[in-house]
This record gives C-alpha cells, structure tokens and sequence, in this order.
C-alpha cells in the first residue's frame, strides 16, 4: 500500500494541516536552550556504560555485523553446553539425587520408599539425617554395628 | 553536518562536553519538540517532556557505540521516554478525561468557526489545535509512527530503524494511527464502507457514501 493510498483515508483539509505543522516552530527557543543547557551542565558527564551494557552491546555487535558470526556464536554455545552434558555423564557426577526407590533391595530404599512412611516422619528422617544405613555399597550388612554406635545427647545412651 | 564532524561532537560530549552535545542536538531540536507535542496537552508540558528526554539522551551518550546514526539513536530514546510518559501518564488520566467522541473534539469557545464571517486563518488555527489535540488520543506507538512519518516526513526505512521495528509493522501503525486520527476529526466513516464493500454489499456502501455527503 503506497503512502499516498494511506494518507487518503484522511480528509484533504487534515492533511494540509499535517504538512504545516512540519513548519510549526515551538516557541520559546532561546528560553528553552537556556534551561536545557543549566540542566545538562547541573547532570555532569554522562555516565560511562557498566559491564552489561558493554557485554550486551559486544554481544548485539556479534550478533549484527555478520550474519556468519551467528551460526559461530550459536555452535560455541551449543558445543559448551554438549561438552559440560558430557563430562557430568562420565564423570558418574549425579545430576540429581539418586531415587532410593530405583533399588527396592536397599534398606534405604524401605525406609525413604513413598508410602511406607507418613510424610511427616518422612520429613524429620531426612532432615536429621538419621537415614539408617544398612548395608554398604558392596552390600555387607552394617546394620549392626551402627545400632550400636553411641550418640551424643541421646539419653540413655551406653 | 558530516560524519566526522558527527563522531567528534559525540565522543566529546561523552566527555562531558556540554557545548558539543548542545552542537550534536541543534538541529534535531524542532522536531524533538514537535514530536513532544504529540505527547503533551499544550506547549510548556511538550517543552518540559522534551528536556527530560534530551537529559535522558545525554545520561545515555556513554552508550553510543556508532552503531547507528545519531539520529536514529537520538530519536529512539526520545520515542521510547514519550512513549514511557504517556503509558504512565494513560493510568493516572483515564479517570479524568473527558472520552472522546468521534467529531468531538471541543471547538475553543473563544472562536466562533460557524460564523459567516470566520477568518480563514482562524479556521486553519483551529483545525490545527483539533489535529493536535485529536493526536493526543491516538495509541502512543500509532501515535509515534504518524508523527515521524506525516508530520515530520521520515521515510519507513527510518521509522523502522528508530522503532526497530519490520517495515511492515511500521506501515500498519501508520495506517491505524490515520484510521484512528480521522475516526476522532470525525470523518468519513471509512471503515464501514470497506466493510460494506469487502461484503460485497453496494447498497450498503451506496448508504455509507450518501449518510456521508448529507448534510447535517
């Protein structure tokens, strides 16, 4: 659609208004410089950009200048992100804690399992740690051992 | 004023250089403060928003990276301090303006445009306070769009740049933004004889067309 074909749907008189108004000159020019230049000198030198703005401005450069610099900067990004993926899978590094439930063999599991505790018990176990361990990783049952073991402020104890 | 010229004056007022900011700015003045007409009800409320935004472009200055001309930059943050002053100027107002009917925009008791005898002049004096006023009702982005382009004769590449905005989207705002500003001067109901006619309607357009020219 052509400007002239939009500028139709007003009326002529409007339009001619429009085109004079580009003349208009706003009074109180030399009052209004004067007052501008009291407050441009009151702010001082304008302030220099901070760190974001910088690294923004570096990045929109980037991401403006050359459009080949694009697909470089996304697969950088990409390449960053498969790489840190990796080396969390192989370095056996949980991304999250494991799921006791995986494993129904472990004592653990029985007692962190849903269901067998109401989860206000649930809650305090694990706040206080008080996880009964069993067994170790290699299955040898410590269960006893641990039962045996003093604990501070526990009355009664020994 | 060349583009040399241009960078020296920016990197010196960067510095702190009131003078060469003032040099950098004088001959975008007229149209920083006719644009600020457009946000403002009357001339000391445009010269004021005009400040803050000319102040808000000098705080901006350290970020100028030559990116764009200085036009385009300047005029964006201009643009974007009217737009912010009328978005929050529009919550506080709503409750006490007047609406705005179509045609309504209140003749200034003060000149009597239906007389005989009414001067030409007075009647073009008082076309353009209902233009202005009549502006102040369109949506701030139409609103921008409109000025940049109808008032101030930018081209869409430009309005684009300073609205960084698809050229597309600069056309439909200027193309509402008349829609609207003729709705509010009480022209020619235009949307409902394109309606008519895109329903293939004639004698329904036919009606629009002759309401139109019947006179009141």
């Amino acid at each position: 659609m052509s400007s002239d074909t939009l500028k139709s749907i007003l009326p002529e008189d409007v339009r001619g208004v429009l085109d004079e108004l580009r003349d208009e000159l706003p009074p109180d020019e030399r009052e209004f410089v004067a007052r501008l230049h009291r407050r441009l000198a009151a702010a001082g030198p304008p302030p220099p950009p901070g760190w974001l703005e910088r690294l923004g401005a570096g990045a929109a450069a980037i991401w403006q200048d050359a459009p080949q610099r694009r697909s470089l900067v996304t697969g950088a990004v990409l390449g960053a992100l498969a790489t840190a993926t990796a080396f969390l899978v192989l370095s056996g590094h949980p991304l999250r804690d494991a799921n006791p439930a995986a494993s129904p063999d472990d004592d653990v599991a029985d007692v962190d399992a849903p269901g067998t505790l109401d989860p206000a018990e649930h809650k305090t176990l694990r706040a206080v740690g008080d996880r009964r361990i069993m067994r170790d990783r290699l299955g040898d049952d410590i269960g006893a051992e641990r039962a045996e073991r003093a604990r501070p402020g526990v009355r009664g104890g020994r | 004023m060349n583009s040399e010229e241009v960078e020296d004056l920016v990197r010196r007022a960067q510095q702190g250089d009131v003078s060469a900011f003032e040099r950098l700015i004088a001959e975008h003045l007229p149209i920083v403060r006719r644009f600020a007409r457009a946000f403002a009800r009357g001339h000391e409320a445009a010269a004021d928003l005009a400040q803050d935004a000319l102040l808000k472009v000098y705080r901006s200055l350290g970020g100028y990276r030559f990116q764009s001309s200085f036009s385009t930059w300047l005029y964006a943050i201009v643009r974007n301090v009217y737009l912010d002053d009328a978005r929050s100027r529009a919550g506080r107002d709503r409750a006490a303006e007047r609406p705005l009917e179509p045609g309504g925009v209140d003749a200034d008791p003060t000149v009597d445009v239906d007389a005989p005898r009414a001067d030409r002049r007075l009647e073009r004096e008082e076309l353009r306070r209902r233009v202005w006023e009549a502006l102040g009702t369109i949506p701030g982005e139409f609103r921008a769009t409109l000025v940049l382009y109808d008032i101030e004769g930018l081209t869409y590449e430009e309005i684009a740049a300073i609205e960084d905005a698809p050229l597309g989207t600069v056309k439909s705002r200027l193309s509402r933004g008349r829609e609207h500003l003729r709705r509010v001067l009480g022209g020619p109901d235009a949307t409902r004889l394109e309606e008519a006619e895109v329903a293939g309607n004639s004698s329904a357009a036919d009606l629009v067309r002759r309401k139109r020219t019947e006179p009141a």
